[in-house]
């Protein structure tokens, strides 16, 4: 070993540098992974479909849709964003009626828990 | 910018995926990785399909890719050429990517992603052999769409979290390869 480094320092502390690297981003992503489920959730955001948002959190996207009035996806999924244009209504009017049902059915579920 | 893109996938969902990937391998400034991580969590919800979403952004990024091969083919040859005359060790490094060019094309596609175009155009320039640019290429962005839309898929619900964990893993690749490459060179030199 320090017959590598008397021949080659540069290269060796380059090497020994990547090796660190390599390490840090392998603890970060070990990391990522073991507190994901305990991760802060994105915020409702208009380019969201209700699809996404329910996988999100983990709930059931047709009762979401059916709770807070929602139309059923049609040709294609409908983003939050296309469905207050559908209504006429500011889009964070939608997003608050979802964010609201979000945490009504949330709050349910940790209620079956208890 | 990124959030209206994000809003027409499930819209205009592979064609849009496709187009994006397509441009963004010729240089052109849009967040593709971006759009492609928040397909995997439409894939996961239903939304888009997966075998749809994984063929149109492959379709799209092979295409862009060999379209700026071309590019650098007929447009850079000439340029290089007249550059090599002037500057011998361009002419080396050319020639040097000509004939072993195919772990940068590889690696430009899937570890240091930024550098994908230009790499592109510098093999198609320096008239790297058009099957090993084709298979080394295909084998990066193999590896690339199915990293992002597999981490978008398993982490819905946080991009930022999603993309920081690709970076993560991008980081970890290229590190790794780099101690990997450089640990088997020295100790082989012992």
């Amino acid at each position: 070993m320090i017959q590598i480094f008397r021949r080659n320092p540069l290269l060796f502390g380059v090497f020994v540098l990547a090796a660190v690297l390599a390490l840090f981003f392998a603890f970060n992503t070990a990391r990522d992974l073991i507190f994901w489920s305990s991760r802060e959730r994105e915020a409702v955001a208009p380019w969201m479909t209700i699809g996404y948002v329910a996988r999100s959190w983990d709930l059931d996207p047709r009762e979401i849709d059916e709770r807070a009035g929602l139309p059923l996806p049609g040709d294609h999924p409908y983003t939050l964003n296309e469905i207050a244009l559908q209504r006429s209504v500011p889009v964070s009017d939608i997003v608050a009626l979802v964010e609201a049902t979000v945490a009504q059915m949330i709050a349910e579920r940790g209620q079956d828990h208890d | 910018m990124t959030e209206w893109l994000l809003g027409l996938v499930p819209v205009y969902g592979l064609y849009l995926l496709a187009g994006c990937a397509f441009f963004s391998c010729l240089a052109m400034p849009i967040p593709t990785s971006m759009l492609v991580l928040a397909a995997g969590g439409f894939v996961a919800s239903g939304d888009l399909p997966l075998a749809g979403a994984v063929g149109a952004t492959l379709t799209g990024v092979i295409a862009g890719d060999q379209t700026a091969y071309l590019v650098g083919r007929k447009g850079g040859a000439g340029l290089t050429t007249w550059l090599g005359q002037r500057a011998p060790p361009l002419a080396r490094a050319m020639d040097l990517l000509s004939r072993r060019g195919g772990i940068a094309v590889f690696l430009s596609r899937c570890v240091f992603t930024p550098l994908g175009p230009y790499v592109s155009l510098a093999a198609g320039a320096a008239r790297m052999v058009w099957p090993v640019f084709l298979v080394a290429g295909v084998a990066g962005d193999l590896i690339w769409v199915c990293m992002y839309l597999g981490l978008g898929y398993t982490f819905t619900g946080n991009l930022a979290a999603a993309s920081a964990m690709a970076l993560n893993v991008l980081g970890f690749l290229a590190a790794g390869a780099l101690a990997c490459g450089l640990g088997y060179w020295l100790f082989r030199a012992r």
